[in-house]
C-alpha cells in the first residue's frame, strides 16, 4: 500500500487522532514520513531561533547564533532516535501491559508523527517576545500530549502507562546526555 | 518528545477567582475591571498596593514582597502583586515626561526576582507555571520601559523591561532539560565556552 500524503497525516497527528497513530504503527513505509516530520520540526525550531536572534537586534555573535540554531535542530532528532529507544526499552519491559506487542521501528514511526505540532516553533522567530514565548510553550505542550498518544498507541497500553513510559524515557535520556556532557570523557 | 518545561500547566492553571486565598496567579485586571481577585492581596499588602497605585514603592515594603516570593504560604499573592506592581510602574513610567531611573531599577529588580522564582522551581511545578503565566501577562499588558540589559558578550545595552524579562526566561529554557544538556555536550565536543 502506498503511503498516504504527508500533510493530512501531520494534521491528524497534531489533532491527536489515535487512528492515525495506529495506521502508521502498522505501516513500515511510514518511517520515511516520520523522519520528514522530525526534520521539518527540527528545521522550524532552528529557523525560529535564527529569526529571533537576527530579528531582535541583539549583538549576539554569529557563532553563538549558529550554535543555538544547531542545537535547536539536533534536539528533536536526538529525542526522536534516543528518547524513543529508551521509551521502547522501558515501555516494553517495566510498563508493559497485557496487550503490549511492539518493536522499536513501530515506536519510531508513531513518535515521529508526534513531532508535527513542533512546526509551530517557526513562530518563535516572530519579533514579538509574547508570540515567540507563547509559540514555544504551545508547541511543547502540544508535542508532549502527542508524544503520550504516540507511545500509548505503539505500545498498546493505557494512558497512565504511556505517561510513565514517557517520563522515565525522558529522564533516562536527560541523564545520558547530561552525563556525557559532565563526565571527564575525552572527545 | 519535548522538554517538559512544565509550561503545559500554563494552559491549565486557572486564574484565582473571587475572594479567598489565591490558589494560583491572579491576572492583572483589565482596564476598568475591579481587581476582585487581588482582594486577598490587598488584605495582606494593603499599604504596598496603595503605594503601587500611587506610583511610590517603599523599600521596606518591597523587600517584604520579595521575601514573600520564597514563602510557601504567600507566594501566589506575592507573585500576583509583583505582576500588578510591574504593570502599574510601567504604565506610570510610560506616561511620565522623563523616565525615573528608580523605576527602571525597580523593574530590573523585578525581572531578576521573576527569573529567580522561575529557576528555583523545577519543570512541572505549578508555581513555575504561574510565574510563566505572570510573565506573559506582563508582556501583554505592561507598556515597554527602557532598562539595562546585557547581550551575549556581557555588554550593557538598552532594551525594554518586558523584552529583558522574556529573554531571560528564554535563555534559561535554552540551558535546561535535554536541550540544555545537549548544548553543553556539543559545546564540550566543539571546544566552545559554555554559556
Amino acid at each position: 500500500m502506498a503511503p498516504r500524503s504527508l500533510l493530512p497525516r501531520m494534521w491528524r497527528a497534531a489533532r491527536l487522532e489515535a487512528d492515525l497513530y495506529e495506521e502508521v504503527e502498522a505501516e513500515p513505509e511510514a518511517l520515511r514520513q516520520a523522519l520528514v516530520v522530525v526534520l521539518l520540526t527540527a528545521s522550524a525550531g532552528a529557523a525560529g531561533s535564527l529569526l529571533a536572534d537576527l530579528g531582535w537586534g541583539t549583538e549576539t555573535p554569529a557563532a553563538d547564533i549558529a550554535f543555538r540554531a544547531g542545537v535547536r535542530f539536533l534536539t528533536p532528532v536526538v529525542i526522536w532516535l534516543a528518547g524513543t529507544a529508551f521509551a521502547y526499552m522501558v515501555g516494553a519491559t517495566f510498563f508493559r501491559g497485557p496487550e503490549t506487542e511492539s518493536d522499536y521501528a513501530e515506536l519510531l514511526r508513531t513518535a515521529g508523527f508526534a513531532f508535527a505540532p513542533g512546526l509551530l516553533r517557526i513562530l518563535t522567530g516572530v519579533p514579538s517576545i509574547w508570540v515567540s514565548f507563547g509559540a514555544e510553550v504551545a508547541a511543547n505542550v502540544w508535542m508532549l500530549l502527542a508524544g503520550v498518544v504516540a507511545v500509548r498507541q505503539a505500545l498498546d497500553f493505557t494512558t497512565a502507562r504511556a505517561i510513565g513510559t514517557f517520563g522515565v524515557a525522558y529522564l533516562l535520556l536527560f541523564l545520558l546526555v547530561w552525563g556525557l556532557a559532565a563526565l571527564p570523557i575525552p572527545f | 518528545m519535548v522538554l517538559p518545561t512544565g509550561a503545559f500547566l500554563l494552559l491549565l492553571a486557572a486564574p484565582c477567582a473571587g475572594a479567598g486565598v489565591p490558589k494560583g496567579y491572579c491576572p492583572i485586571p483589565e482596564p476598568g475591571e475591579p481587581p476582585s481577585c487581588l482582594e486577598p492581596v490587598r488584605e495582606r499588602y494593603g499599604d504596598l498596593l496603595g503605594e503601587i497605585e500611587r506610583g511610590e514603592v517603599d523599600e521596606d515594603e518591597a523587600a517584604r514582597l520579595e521575601a514573600a516570593l520564597s514563602d510557601e504560604d504567600g507566594r501566589y499573592e506575592a507573585l500576583s502583586l509583583l505582576a500588578y506592581a510591574y504593570y502599574a510602574l510601567s504604565r506610570r513610567a510610560a506616561t511620565a515626561p522623563h523616565q525615573d531611573p528608580a523605576v527602571a531599577r525597580r523593574l530590573e529588580r523585578f525581572n531578576a526576582l521573576l527569573r529567580a522564582a522561575y529557576q528555583r522551581h523545577p519543570p512541572g511545578d505549578p508555581f513555575r507555571a504561574s510565574v510563566e503565566q505572570a510573565v506573559q501577562d506582563i508582556a501583554r499588558r505592561a507598556p515597554p520601559v527602557v532598562v539595562r540589559c546585557r547581550d551575549a558578550r556581557g555588554r550593557e545595552r538598552p532594551c525594554t523591561s518586558t523584552e529583558a524579562l522574556l529573554h531571560g526566561l528564554r535563555d534559561f529554557q535554552e540551558r535546561t532539560g535535554i536541550r540544555g544538556a545537549l548544548a553543553r555536550l556539543l559545546a564540550r565536543m566543539l571546544g566552545r565556552e559554555p554559556r
